[in-house]
């Protein structure tokens, strides 16, 4: 038996105004080309959860040209985030037309269970842990069931746990590989449309299985840089501690994700920078604490936000860089906050910035608030959840004053002398440190 | 301090700060491309040269000063400039 894995994760700007401001700015779309880059994760799981006398081949969507062929399997399994999400049923429906059975999965079908049924012959929600070893049996039974429900819980402890395929992008061009830490966040912001949609509560790998998987994927690649495909990996501080002096002797580059408290801890901050973390992803989503009420239920950003700057300041001074995001068209923003985060940005030397628009993924908290509310502009948008395209009636303005906004703030934000200024400012605390 | 032994002094901060043998690495190779540099790895390695050698590349150039051959040219100039 041979099964297919393909993975779509590109996402791309859809407003022809945006697309042309990534064309000039380049640091503008920098992050998704990363994002759309990474290897699979989740289809990497899959096949290590596949039993051993099964054949597995693993794709990624630029593999696939629509215009060849397609490559048959007995069975294929394809997971997609929102933005591509519709391609992905495009290729599901020509797959089942061919004759092939289609399992759909990943974090959109898992939220929009009933849709993605509607392309597959099964689905999988939640992780594959759990789900795929008894699908797979099934299908050799010729006996495949409409649904799979994966563990929400437990899922990094034997024998759930299984150490993923890395073997599989051998010889592929990737210049990141990544290993996940963790799945969940505890801040359980309501726009979040992650892994924490898939957990019943935040649950973190042992750092031995860290470490395994770390050589494993980095040994895929000539020159390997880390991504940490977590959603936020330092909120056990006494794990991350733990992790870094883990990872400090594999002597990587590396890259993650996590919350502003992570400036809490100096000895942490101090591991990190011996690890080789060179940057940290941080959602700051708003420079004013008035503006992040409810984005979290227990207003936790909102507590944080005064002391944002001093916290950069802190990481950023023992030369691991901070990518700084900020959600626009937050409940609290008036046409006001362009400038505002203009200024925010400036004052904290941040390295690199990443702006986006608030966007209601379907089936997150956001997504039901907002339909409620009658605010969605259309009622099915998929294609346009990019993190760029407004696709709501914003609180404080109108649809044209945030596009507007946006295109003034990119434009303000990615261009060259801005983006000297902040390379500037990393080489001189590089240069301090010396 | 002539062109030759500037080329000697940044090859040994080079190596020292990227943990590689820049030897087999031509005057006029790209940096980037031969170390597989990333964009803040690129930084940091010109912020080692700026400390070393006590210079300061021009902010918009940055992105210019690719291989060894330019590294030692501006060296060789600052330094002139200096005296």
């Amino acid at each position: 038996m041979k099964i297919g894995l393909i993975a779509m994760s590109g996402i791309r700007v859809r407003t022809p105004e945006l697309a042309e401001l990534g064309v000039t700015l380049p640091q503008f779309v920098n992050r998704g080309k990363v994002i759309a880059s990474l290897p699979s994760l989740g289809l990497l799981t899959v096949a290590a959860l596949t039993p051993d006398d099964v054949e597995v081949v693993y794709r990624e969507i630029q593999d696939v040209n629509p215009e060849d062929e397609l490559e048959l399997f007995d069975l294929v399994g394809i997971s997609s985030f929102s933005a591509q999400i519709d391609e992905a049923y495009g290729l599901a429906d020509r797959y089942r037309a061919a004759g092939v059975p289609v399992v759909l999965g990943g974090l959109h079908v898992s939220l929009m269970p009933d849709e993605a049924s509607q392309h597959a012959d099964a689905v999988v929600l939640n992780g594959a842990e759990g789900a795929w070893p008894s699908l797979v049996e099934d299908f050799r039974r010729g006996d495949l069931q409409p649904r799979y429900e994966g563990l929400r819980s437990g899922v990094f402890k034997p024998p759930s746990y299984v150490h993923p395929r890395f073997d599989l992008l051998r010889g592929r061009p990737y210049n990141r590989v990544t290993v996940q830490t963790s799945r969940g966040c505890p801040l359980n912001c309501e726009f979040c449309a992650a892994s924490l949609r898939i957990t019943s509560a935040f649950q973190q790998k042992p750092i031995e299985f860290v470490i395994a998987e770390i050589k494993a994927a980095v040994s895929v690649t000539d020159q390997p840089f880390l991504e940490l495909a977590d959603d936020n990996t330092f909120i056990n501080k006494k794990w991350g501690r733990e992790f870094l002096r883990a990872i400090t002797p594999l002597g990587l580059n590396w890259f993650t994700e996590t919350d502003i408290s992570v400036a809490d801890d100096d000895e942490l901050l101090d591991l990190l920078a011996e690890s080789g973390c060179r940057q940290i992803l941080i959602g700051l989503e708003s420079p004013s604490g008035s503006d992040l009420g409810q984005v979290d239920p227990r207003n936790w950003k909102q507590s944080r936000s005064d002391r944002y700057l001093e916290a950069i300041d802190k990481i950023q001074s023992r030369g691991v860089s901070v990518n700084g995001c900020f959600i626009l068209g937050l409940d609290g923003h008036t046409p006001d906050i362009f400038e505002e985060v203009s200024a925010f940005v400036e004052r904290s030397g941040l390295l690199e910035v990443q702006l986006t628009v608030m966007t209601p993924f379907p089936g997150t908290p956001l997504y039901h608030r907002l339909h409620g509310e009658r605010r969605l502009l259309q009622e099915r948008y998929w294609d346009r959840c990019t993190l760029f395209d407004v696709n709501y009636k914003p609180k404080g303005m109108s649809v044209d004053e945030l596009e507007v906004g946006l295109r003034w703030l990119f434009a303000q934000t990615y261009n060259e002398e801005q983006f000297n200024k902040r390379k500037r400012n990393y080489m001189e605390i590089v240069k301090a440190r010396l | 301090m002539n062109a030759t032994t500037i080329e000697q002094e940044l090859r040994q901060a080079l190596t020292e700060a990227c943990q590689k043998e820049l030897v087999p690495i031509g005057l006029e190779d790209d940096l980037v491309h031969e170390l597989e540099l990333d964009s803040m790895a690129s930084l940091r390695l010109l912020a080692v040269v700026e400390k070393r050698f006590d210079i300061r590349f021009p902010d918009h150039l940055l992105g210019e000063y690719r291989t060894l051959q330019k590294l030692v040219d501006f060296i060789s100039t600052a330094q002139e400039e200096a005296l």
